[in-house]
């Protein structure tokens, strides 16, 4: 069922106009009739029964305010829209008074007279996006109706601009496309004077903006602060990423500014544009960890190669590096940084955290074992503050690697110094107790240090293992007491503290290459 | 006493563009828009009519401009007011060079509701446009970009075509900077449109405000321009106008 319309303006040129003006047919509506004058207007409503007028408020005879009241009392009351012109300001506000739907000013943009008339007969009002695409609302609209939300100038004529360069052709494959300044050219350009940069970023994008949209390879869709997006059209048989290394190359020639770029996945569908426009980002950030010029979302995803236990025994094998002095510290931490890179592939912020995360864990145990003194949260905002700024994954890497390294000696010359004194004591309370079952807990008590890492303290401060060390003191006892007593074996075993006789021997024998016995005949000679 | 005498050049000159704008005012109702208004419109339905909307389009971007242009003396409109009026402008340019001359305007929708002084941004469109693009086989186009910063509005304009020649463009600036109110560059290559746009943001504005333009060695050229960030009725002046 159509609804019906009727035209009134004096000038039949203009009611002609407003014929072609819009898309009448597509609303649903139907033109029933014209009128030029008042008194024919009202003649046609009462005879027609339109269900919408568009009428010239100035008219001969009866002006549009006067057909609008003429009619009040007919029984099929049509809406009245309002065309005004130039300083009839309050015609129109006695029209809006009067039960008009609305006024349009003269000249009537083919829009604002869609917008009247689907609010007149209560049909869905477009988006300014819609309008311009002329196709049933659906996805693409949305997309495009985001794209352009806050940017009604930018956004007008964008749908638009992108329908059109569709045109004629066959089967398109769609591909967001992403493009970003190097770093290098992003610092250079940050040098530069005020207005100075203004423009040259400007060049920078619009020229590579200016090769894409005139070959018709791609439509700008918007830009910020470091990033320009388009979406990609390309032929099926055309090579996205050699095109688009060409638009760089050139762009690159005549700006002397370098653009890196992210492609977004291929699609043949519309309604996928969404998909491949976030796509362009994230592959344009996966720079962080794969330095190429053009990356692509097809080579994008990489298969997981280390697991977070992998993970968490590499850093287990840091820190026992750190405390038992191995040169392989640095090695270890790079074994640890692969498992970040494998875990976290593609997403900078996580890699970065988890670094932060590991590296302040081993820093606590170490402050744990008094190997660190100083401020906690001072040598962490001082790791954050090196290695946020990373451009690269492998910068984090290098960075990290200078960190440990910087670390090092700080543990060190805490262990020496307090060494001293606490090993010094282990050592004279192994000396003053050798004869008695000395337990771990006891010397580790001593030392201040947990039982979990005393053996390897000890041995990083002696190069002696604690156990040789406590055994070589008992074999010096022993070495006493084989010669300078008569008591027997077993008695000696005893009073060194050794309640195995068997071990005992083993052990002399170890140490001076006889038996007690052996040695007692040969020195007491 | 030399600030008095600044202050007796501005009233004078203040005076006489006062006179300038009665007398604009005498010619615009002599012009009757209402016929020229008219006119446009039965133009453009008629173009319609025959099938030509192209055509109507341009009409109806010519009959903006003119409204534009000609109706409502206030001095300060919205920044959307001046934008649709460079993009109506746009839609003539790109017609005229068919299509190789683009004008794109960016501007956040929060911003749209500024003030800013009314027609102040199509001279340094229309420059940008003569100066910079009409004469390159290729064109290019034209962009007008909008910033809120902290303590002012600025207003980009910036094109891609040829540079201004150095030794031109330090002309500028120092006409620009030293010229006193209502001085004619002698030499001709500051229009006297351009020198009247940059008196009347300095006067109207404050001496905080107003444009200053830098070209780019092999290519474009981008004009800065900051006005006070004025909101509503411009009574409400938010920038600090010195």
């Amino acid at each position: 069922m159509l609804w019906k319309v009727l035209l009134c303006d004096d000038e039949a040129v203009i009611v002609k106009g407003l014929r072609r003006l819009i898309d009448w047919e597509a609303l649903g509506v139907e033109v029933v009739g014209e009128a030029t004058d008042g008194g024919q207007a009202v003649e046609l409503i009462g005879r027609l029964r339109p269900d919408l007028v568009v009428s010239d408020i100035r008219m001969p005879k009866l002006s549009g305010l006067d057909v609008m009241s003429a009619v009040q009392s007919a029984e099929h009351l049509p809406k009245f829209i309002f065309i005004s012109g130039y300083g009839e300001f309050e015609y129109a506000q006695r029209a809006l008074a009067g039960g008009a739907v609305d006024y349009l000013l003269k000249p009537v943009s083919a829009e604002a007279l869609e917008q009247s008339v689907r609010r007149a007969l209560g049909l869905m009002e477009r988006s300014s996006a819609d309008a311009l695409f002329r196709q049933p609302s659906g996805q693409v609209q949305e997309f495009f109706a985001q794209l352009t939300a806050n940017r009604e100038f930018a956004g007008s004529e964008l749908c638009g601009k992108f329908t059109a360069m569709l045109e004629g052709r066959d089967r398109p494959v769609f591909r967001g496309l992403c493009l970003g300044l190097y770093l290098e050219d992003e610092e250079r350009l940050d040098s530069l004077p005020y207005e100075k940069q203004l423009l040259q970023r400007f060049m920078a994008f619009n020229t590579a903006r200016d090769l894409l949209e005139r070959s018709g390879h791609a439509c700008f869709l918007r830009k910020d602060e470091g990033h320009c997006w388009f979406m990609g059209i390309f032929a099926p048989e055309e090579d996205a990423e050699r095109i688009v290394a060409q638009v760089l190359a050139e762009a690159a020639g005549r700006t002397g500014h370098r653009l890196r770029a992210g492609l977004g996945r291929e699609c043949a569908g519309l309604d996928e544009l969404p998909v491949t426009y976030d796509d362009a980002l994230w592959v344009f950030d996966l720079y962080y960890f794969d330095q190429r010029e053009i990356l692509c979302w097809d080579g994008a995803a990489r298969p997981l190669r280390a697991t977070n236990q992998s993970f968490d025994e590499n850093v287990k094998k840091v820190f026992h590096s750190i405390v038992s002095k191995s040169e392989d510290v640095l090695d270890d931490v790079d074994r640890v940084l692969d498992d970040v890179a494998g875990l976290h592939w593609g997403n900078r912020m996580a890699a970065y955290n988890r670094t932060m995360l590991f590296t302040g864990d081993i820093c606590q145990q170490l402050y744990g074992n008094r190997l660190l003194t100083g401020s906690f949260t001072q040598r962490q905002d001082e790791l954050q503050h090196r290695l946020e700024g990373c451009a690269t994954f492998a910068q984090l890497r290098e960075r990290l690697r200078d960190y440990y390294r910087e670390l090092l000696p700080d543990v060190y010359r805490n262990a020496r110094g307090r060494s001293t004194r606490e090993i010094v004591r282990v050592q004279r309370y192994i000396e003053e107790h050798y004869d008695q079952e000395i337990s771990l807990k006891a010397l580790a008590e001593l030392a201040c240090v947990s039982p979990h890492y005393f053996s390897a303290y000890f041995k990083a401060e002696t190069g002696q293992n604690y156990k040789a060390f406590l055994t070589r003191v008992r074999m010096e006892r022993a070495m006493g007491l084989v010669i300078n007593s008569d008591l027997k074996t077993y008695e000696i075993a005893e009073r060194v503290g050794y309640n195995n006789v068997r071990r005992f021997v083993d052990a002399f024998r170890a140490a001076y290459g006889m038996s007690p016995l052996d040695y007692r005949k040969l020195h007491k000679k | 006493m030399v600030e008095q005498l600044d202050d007796v050049i501005q009233e004078v000159y203040v005076a006489e563009i006062c006179q300038r704008d009665a007398e604009l005012n005498a010619l615009k109702m002599q012009i009757q828009p209402h016929y020229l208004y008219n006119t446009l419109d039965v133009i453009r339905m008629s173009a319609l009519d025959g099938g030509d909307g192209k055509t109507a389009r341009l009409i109806e971007s010519l009959s903006h401009q003119l409204r534009y242009v000609i109706g409502d003396h206030r001095d300060r409109v919205s920044l959307r007011q001046e934008l649709d009026n460079v993009q109506e402008y746009g839609v003539l340019i790109a017609a005229r060079y068919e299509g190789r001359i683009g004008i794109n305007i960016e501007a956040a929708d929060s911003d749209l509701d500024l003030l800013v002084p009314k027609l102040l941004l199509q001279p340094f469109v229309e420059n940008a446009v003569k100066h910079g693009l009409r004469d390159r086989i290729e064109g290019g186009s034209v962009l007008v970009e909008v910033v809120r910063l902290e303590d002012a509005l600025q207003i980009l304009v910036l094109n891609d075509g040829a540079p201004i020649d150095p030794e031109r463009l330090e002309h500028i600036r120092d006409f620009l900077e030293h010229a006193g109110v209502g001085e004619q560059d002698g030499e001709g290559i500051v229009s006297v449109g351009m020198k009247n746009t940059y008196d009347r943001i300095k006067l109207n504005c404050g001496p905080a405000y107003g444009f200053t333009m830098d070209s780019g060695g092999s290519m474009g050229t981008i004009v800065t321009i900051r006005l006070p960030i004025w909101r509503d009725e411009g009574n409400a002046v938010e920038g600090t106008a010195l």
